[in-house]
């Protein structure tokens, strides 16, 4: 081992990662001293590695920062993580990004900078190809001269950046595949907020806790659409029907688009929502080769048109996994069991209850029956703190019923998971 | 053991010879992963078996239980956590060696990947101890170096 190349130890740093043990395998001996200077790819200054840096002053870290970058070369990968630090002051950010410029791929920073610094206009641009920014404001893209040709993943928190802005930047990212966007201040020069992306390369949008009235995103491409704590009035995806995993979580919107074709959807996950189940039902119900529903946590816009089984089996023949908690009444019951069509390939299937009531196990028992091939059986019960005599009850009752359930479908593998 | 005259490379297996004179059989498509194997191949032929001077029988089979999961493309997370946990530092080692003479590339990343986590907050000496390295720093230079960098020999952790 002692006799290892000096490209093999940089190597290893560069997997160590963080600046602190970085630091420390450098002080080893002279070898290691140069395989930390000209053969470290990869180093990362991060609060959650070391809580040490939590102790130091900002100027102290930007010393410390400034030192250990500078006597790197070649970096490729820099992540500077800092939690609880405000702001880095901009001369030393800049410092840190000119002096990488030339060779950076990955770029990981989320703090303040004061004064603001155009990041994107310092840090390198033609072999970049993961940018993660947070608390950071981007002002004015000009996508003529500032383009980004290698840039696969981008990913900005907590970021203030006007809509106009945010699409020249995704058109100036001609290879982009993975967008996350996560509560950006969307500056907006008229009243109404919208917001316009275009890409035909992007496989992957992420978007959380944004509010708009309008958001269309155009991406012939797409395969993973995951919308999470958003308050929008019109979302339209425009596509060739290529999406494959549909996700939305907490979400309000009153229009809802994902374009005709839906072919390719094999997941869809529709948790915290208000379904309004016709046009729900329109919108997947071509979706064939679906493999993964799950409806949780949803209520119905209309008590008397909810989800039944009988247009899940004969819509989706192909579904494997099926995930169902809402809120099971009497009326409802009745209708979401009614058929007799079997769910052939369902090999798991997860049912939970907020608050539980006697109608639940005969649910379970209703959609055990009609999948005959299950393996797998998860019961996910919310159950409150102040237990009263008639919950403790019903849960002895449910306890009851499922013993006795399980014992007739020996084939099934339960598991329970209480909150 | 007849070698079968294939078309399909897939299914034809290769021999190697370990430095203690042991032979082991494996996929040529897995072969192809080792550089330095494959190397041999192309210059001895695939019809012979193939001298590994430095890789030994203790190490091997490791080695080609990885590649089977490769050539699957059934190398998960758990796997690795598995194939690495019961192994002591001095096996990883060896089998790191191993990988950068057999220039298998994915093993070896992994493998540094996870040398570089058993290095995670330990100190300077441990480091040393671990990799076999002098000390070749003057004192003089040591104390600077130290110097230098006190910020990051706070809090280190008791070496085992």
């Amino acid at each position: 081992m002692e006799n290892l190349p000096v490209e093999v130890i940089g190597n290893i740093l560069s997997h160590l990662k963080a600046a602190r043990d970085v630091v420390i395998a450098s002080a080893t001996c002279k070898k290691w001293r140069i395989a930390c200077c000209k053969h470290l790819h990869t180093i990362s200054f991060s609060s959650n590695d070391w809580s040490v840096y939590r102790d130091m002053t900002t100027t102290r870290l930007e010393i410390l920062i400034t030192q250990t970058i500078f006597q790197t070369s070649g970096l490729q990968s820099l992540s500077i993580l800092m939690e609880d630090v405000d702001e880095f002051s901009a001369s030393a950010v800049i410092a840190w990004l000119m002096y990488t410029r030339e060779t950076l791929r990955q770029l990981f920073y989320n703090v303040k900078t004061m004064p603001n610094v155009n990041i994107l206009e310092i840090c390198g641009r033609h072999k970049l190809e993961i940018l993660d920014l947070a608390h950071n404001s981007i002002v004015g893209v000009e996508p003529n001269y500032q383009r980004f040709p290698c840039l696969k993943s981008l990913s900005l928190s907590y970021v203030s950046i006007s809509a106009l802005d945010l699409n020249l930047l995704v058109s100036a990212c001609p290879r982009i595949e993975v967008l996350e966007l996560v509560n950006p201040e969307i500056a907006m020069s008229d009243a109404q907020v919208s917001v316009e992306l275009s890409s035909s390369t992007l496989k992957s949008v992420y978007v959380e806790a944004i509010s708009l009235d309008k958001f269309i995103l155009e991406a012939d491409g797409i395969e993973c659409l995951h919308l999470k704590d958003c308050a929008l009035e019109d979302f339209e995806l425009i596509g060739k029907g290529t999406l494959k995993n549909f996700r939305i979580d907490d979400v309000s919107v009153i229009h809802l688009d994902i374009g005709e074709i839906v072919e390719n959807l094999e997941t869809v996950d529709i948790s915290n929502f208000t379904i309004i189940w016709p046009k729900f039902y329109q919108m997947i119900s071509r979706s064939s080769n679906l493999k993964r529903l799950r409806l949780w946590d949803v209520m119905f816009d209309d008590e008397d048109e909810v989800v039944d089984l009988e247009t899940i089996a004969t819509c989706f023949p192909h579904l494997t996994h099926l995930s169902l908690s809402y809120d099971v009444r009497d009326g409802v019951l009745h209708y979401s069991l009614q058929g007799s069509s079997y769910l052939e390939n369902v090999v798991v299937l997860e049912l939970g209850w907020n608050v539980i009531n006697d109608l639940f196990s005969q649910w379970v028992e209703g959609l055990l029956k009609r999948c005959p091939i299950l393996k797998k059986l998860v019961i996910y019960g919310v159950v409150s703190e102040a237990k009263s005599d008639e919950e403790c009850k019903m849960l002895a009752n449910f306890t009851t019923s499922m013993v006795e359930l399980m014992r007739r479908y020996t084939d099934v593998d339960p598991h329970f998971k209480f909150e | 053991m007849a070698q079968e005259a294939s078309s399909s490379t897939s299914s034809k297996t290769i021999s190697l010879k370990t430095g203690d004179g042991e032979i082991f059989e494996i996929e040529a498509s897995a072969a192809k992963q080792m550089k330095t194997v494959q190397r041999l191949i192309d210059d001895l032929g695939d019809d012979i078996t193939i001298p590994l001077h430095n890789v030994f029988s203790k190490e091997l089979p490791k080695i080609i239980e990885y590649y089977k999961k490769d050539i699957t493309g059934e190398i998960t997370k758990d796997f690795e956590a598995e194939f690495v946990k019961d192994l002591n530092d001095d096996e990883v080692k060896v089998l790191f060696l191993a990988a950068n003479y057999l220039d298998a590339n994915k093993l070896f990343e992994f493998l540094s990947q996870n040398i570089a986590d058993r290095l995670e907050s330990k100190s300077v000496e441990y480091v040393r101890k671990y990799f076999g390295v002098e000390n070749d720093f003057t004192p003089e230079e040591e104390s600077k170096l130290r110097e230098e960098r006190a910020w990051s020999f706070r809090g280190i952790k008791e070496d085992e």
